[in-house]
């Protein structure tokens, strides 16, 4: 189950903003500093965090709050 | 505010980008302003050669920004550990090179789109263009050999910028081979070029007076046995471009150069004289202390 405070969180301190202003309309359109550097960190430390792998065809397409949520989800119940 | 042309196949790239790619949506208007009006021309014109259809363009930018991330993720990685993870050539060419699909969708594609939209990539193509293509189109027609093509980029900048050139490419890759001869063809120069499935160490063609090696001295576990083949390629009184790739971890990058000097150090022990030398680095460090990629161009001559 995913504890989605936890995963604002992370986002939160990778992307600079406030984990309470994050939701459904968070995106790379909406976040100015989220660029290829940044994504790769919060992959990173999102995989950290919840001890998943986000598969590498995937990475780039997680260009949301709700597409990051969705992807650590399915990851979660794989294991 | 920038003073670069309006150029459609550019602005195409540019929303293509924002549009599938969101993560790399800077990096066009950032380039404009920092590399200017004739490299805006430049990937104009690639791209509107290249990828003429909305499908072929999405498909470009798809397999760089997959190719770029898969960059940024062994970066991070290599600026903790400092090294590259020990992997043999065999397993390299049975990965990436034998895979065709990765080839064609990500390699490929997000190599040659490298080749244009990172400045380092820039300047040693221009380092290429001043320091070696010219002095070939003073010197006539005879035809230079590039070793390891790979998306046949520096065979294309050659063939376009000298139009009496011909040239030959040699890799080991088919999916190269096909990249390389598609690339050249779009840009009109496809009866002055081949390229052939070989391995110029093991089985040498003639000598050519001129050579171009770019980025393959990394991909390899013994670059000083590689750069003596080479060297046994360049006719006497020829010259040779070759570059490296330091401290710059990839899907297929082997042999770890720390340093521009090391790659020289090899170079000499191989039989060749350094006439000319370009490094440059992609960029200031991710935080102080940490190793940063950097390109290294020569211009060779053969000793003796």
């Amino acid at each position: 189950m995913l504890n989605e405070e936890k995963l604002k969180s992370v986002m939160g301190g990778v992307l600079g903003i406030a984990a309470a202003s994050i939701g459904p309309t968070t995106s790379t359109d909406t976040v100015k500093a989220w660029d290829s550097l940044k994504h790769m960190q919060l992959v990173i430390a999102i995989e950290e965090t919840f001890g998943i792998v986000i598969p590498d065809e995937e990475v780039a397409t997680l260009t949301s709050y709700p597409l990051l949520k969705m992807v650590v989800e399915e990851q979660l119940a794989k294991r | 505010m920038t003073s670069s042309p309006h150029l459609h196949g550019l602005d195409r790239l540019e929303a293509r980008f924002r549009s599938s790619s969101p993560l790399f949506r800077g990096v066009i208007a950032r380039n404009r302003t920092v590399l200017g009006p004739d490299w805006c021309r430049s990937l104009d014109e690639t791209v509107t050669r290249l990828f003429p259809g909305d499908e072929e363009l999405a498909a470009a930018v798809d397999g760089y920004a997959r190719f770029a991330l898969d960059v940024v993720r062994r970066t991070m990685k290599f600026e903790q550990e400092l090294v590259y993870p020990a992997r043999s050539y065999a397993d390299v060419a049975r990965e990436v090179y034998g895979d065709d699909e990765y080839m064609r969708t990500r390699y490929l594609p997000g190599l040659l789109l490298s080749h244009e939209l990172w400045p380092h990539h820039h300047r040693q193509r221009l380092f290429f263009e001043e320091a070696f293509v010219a002095e070939m189109r003073r010197a006539g027609d005879d035809p230079f050999y590039d070793v390891g093509v790979g998306t046949g980029f520096y065979s294309r900048v050659a063939l376009a910028l000298a139009p009496s050139l011909r040239g030959i490419g040699f890799d080991v890759s088919p999916a190269s081979k096909r990249y390389a001869e598609w690339h050249v063809a779009a840009f009109g120069a496809g009866d002055r070029y081949r390229v052939e499935l070989r391995d110029v160490v093991a089985d040498s063609p003639p000598p050519a007076r001129w050579v171009v090696c770019v980025e393959v001295l990394e991909h390899l576990e013994d670059p000083v046995a590689f750069l003596r083949g080479l060297r046994r390629l360049l006719a006497p009184g020829g010259k040779a471009f070759v570059t490296a790739a330091i401290n710059a971890p990839n899907a297929d990058h082997i042999y770890l150069y720390r340093s521009p000097g090391e790659v020289r150090d090899q170079i000499v022990a191989a039989g060749f004289d350094v006439e000319q030398y370009l490094g440059a680095l992609a960029g200031p460090p991710s935080r102080p202390g940490v190793p940063v990629a950097e390109v290294a161009a020569f211009v060779l001559t053969g000793v003796g």
